[in-house]
């Protein structure tokens, strides 16, 4: 499903990663940590095929994102649901116009997932805010609609970087809760975070393996997580 | 054609296309100014242009085929020498019309310079027969030499001393006119193109948006298209509009200055006039288009 092989990545000479490898089977559940400046979102950004690797090959769905077009790269997107810490939205479309703008710009946008994006803002819990604009909501209600937003299109793999990196404990818990609902779904959910806590309550409820990057590379964590 | 056609279909398919490009902000202002701004200038500048080529044309025209004669004497020999002269020219190949040039005439012709009160039959005033070739030409040196033969206080002028040089200035203005309409068009395509950067500098976010929900580069370039398209085209034309009020009024100032009087746009140049909106159309659909991708191409 997501296959990272001996990638390297530097910014300006500085090297982020060396050779890192890993293979992502479906419905597995990822925490990646390491410390700030790290390469956490870079490692997300590298999946996603906003970056390429310099050196080795990152296939995701059986496709290199060094081959891919522009255009394959969105409809890989289109398979992937990405949520990053600060999350990005259209300010002038409302939070029901904003979850189903994948279904908007895929031409999907019928009653049929109509329903669907209704569905999803009672899951995430935003159902009476849905003529409400992003920017009126809190810091908690953007990481939900932003959550909500990459699975519309259900996706098959999720990618969220530091989701829970500026809201409270409580809205933490939440999102994790809404992530290990999707796992369960059979998503497979790679999440990088900093949050040691979030990770020791998600393996309290699911198998999760986490990953650590450190000295440029990336490594299994310890038992204790 | 067939991808002018599609893209055409495409610009006006569904309306999603539209609302994911924001309505608000200073850079729909400044499109639309920008538009109407360079639209105004261009019209006026094409029809200057037109009115200057259509100068040419007539001034070129109307000295071509036409000469005249001064005959010189004394009052009472001056109505014998023009039935002369009459005779002469009627007789001449090539020479469609002749006709004696009034009094009124006269007092019209020096009107800018003796005023239209002037008493005029007053003074001894030089008989003038305007001359009208026909499409075979008329032979001025046989018919300067039966003149000095048979009537030697003629002076014929075809006119050529000053024909020349009108006809090189009319035609420079012309010509001068046209290099600033496709000046003003350059200009307008770097305009647009800037007024587009300027939108998508201020829309970054909607690029990064739509790249991270899987919107392919073809729906972005579109919305982007036809949000900047139609608001160009709104601007361009308004500023048509207001161009084409002020050539309305145009005929007014002319008439007061004497000059220009008889100078209007005709039906084909006003349809030229009327295609400036939708070659800043055109305009507009490539200079976004190409901002778009460049955007596009930055984006990480």
């Amino acid at each position: 499903m997501l296959e990272i092989s001996k990638v390297s990545y530097s910014y300006g000479g500085n090297s982020v990663f060396s050779e890192v490898s890993l293979s992502v089977a479906p419905g597995s559940f990822y925490f990646l940590t390491g410390p700030s400046g790290s390469g956490k979102t870079t490692f997300i950004n590298l999946c996603a095929g906003a970056l390429i690797p310099e050196v080795g090959n990152i296939s995701v769905f059986g496709q290199e994102t060094r081959n891919m077009s522009n255009y394959e790269l969105s409809q890989m997107r289109r398979r992937l649901g990405i949520v990053h810490q600060n999350c990005e939205f259209l300010d002038h479309l409302s939070i029901e116009e904003n979850i189903a703008l994948p279904l908007t710009v895929a031409g999907m946008d019928n009653t049929k997932e109509r329903a669907n994006v209704l569905e999803l803002m009672k899951w995430v819990g935003l159902d009476s805010k849905s003529n409400v604009k992003p920017q009126e909501l809190s810091g908690g209600e953007r990481q939900r609609l932003a959550l909500a937003r990459a699975v519309i299109m259900s996706p098959e793999i999720i990618l969220a970087d530091e989701p829970t990196g500026n809201v409270d404990w409580e809205m933490s818990q939440r999102l994790l809760t809404l992530m290990i609902e999707l796992n369960k779904m059979g998503k497979t959910i790679f999440i990088s975070t900093h949050d040691l806590s979030l990770i020791r309550l998600a393996k309290s409820h699911v198998t999760a393996r986490t990953l650590r990057i450190s000295d440029l590379k990336l490594s299994q964590a310890g038992a204790d997580l | 054609m067939s991808f002018m056609l599609n893209f055409w279909k495409s610009l006006l398919a569904s309306p999603d296309h539209i609302q994911v490009v924001p309505n608000t902000g200073f850079t729909v202002w400044l499109t639309t100014f920008t538009a109407g701004a360079m639209s105004f200038v261009a019209v006026i500048g094409l029809a200057f242009s037109l009115i200057c080529a259509e100068l040419s044309n007539r001034w070129g025209d109307s000295l071509k085929s036409a000469s005249s004669i001064r005959l010189s004497a004394p009052t009472d020999l001056l109505e014998k020498q023009t039935s002369i002269a009459l005779a002469i020219l009627d007789q001449t190949k090539g020479v469609g019309s002749a006709r004696l040039v009034g009094l009124q005439d006269k007092k019209k012709l020096l009107e800018p310079w003796l005023g239209f009160d002037f008493p005029l039959e007053a003074i001894e005033m030089p008989a003038l027969i305007e001359i009208q070739e026909t499409d075979v030409g008329v032979d001025y040196e046989g018919l300067r030499l039966r003149l000095s033969a048979e009537l030697p206080s003629a002076t014929l002028d075809n006119h050529s001393q000053w024909r020349q040089p009108v006809e090189v200035v009319a035609t420079l203005i012309s010509q001068l006119g046209m290099f600033t309409v496709a000046l003003l068009v350059l200009s307008s395509l770097a305009m647009v193109s800037m007024a587009a950067n300027a939108a998508l500098s201020a829309n970054i976010k909607v690029l990064r948006v739509l790249r991270l929900v899987g919107a392919f580069d073809a729906f972005i370039v579109t919305a982007f298209v036809r949000k900047f398209t139609f608001r160009v085209f709104v601007g361009s034309i308004l500023g048509t509009f207001c161009a084409g009020i002020v050539l309305v009024l145009m005929p007014d100032f002319s008439e007061n200055l004497g000059i220009l009087d008889e100078v209007n746009l005709d039906l084909i140049d006003k349809i030229w006039l009327g295609t400036v909106p939708l070659i800043f159309v055109i305009i507009s659909i490539f200079a976004t288009r190409m901002a778009v991708k460049t955007s596009l191409k930055r984006l990480v």
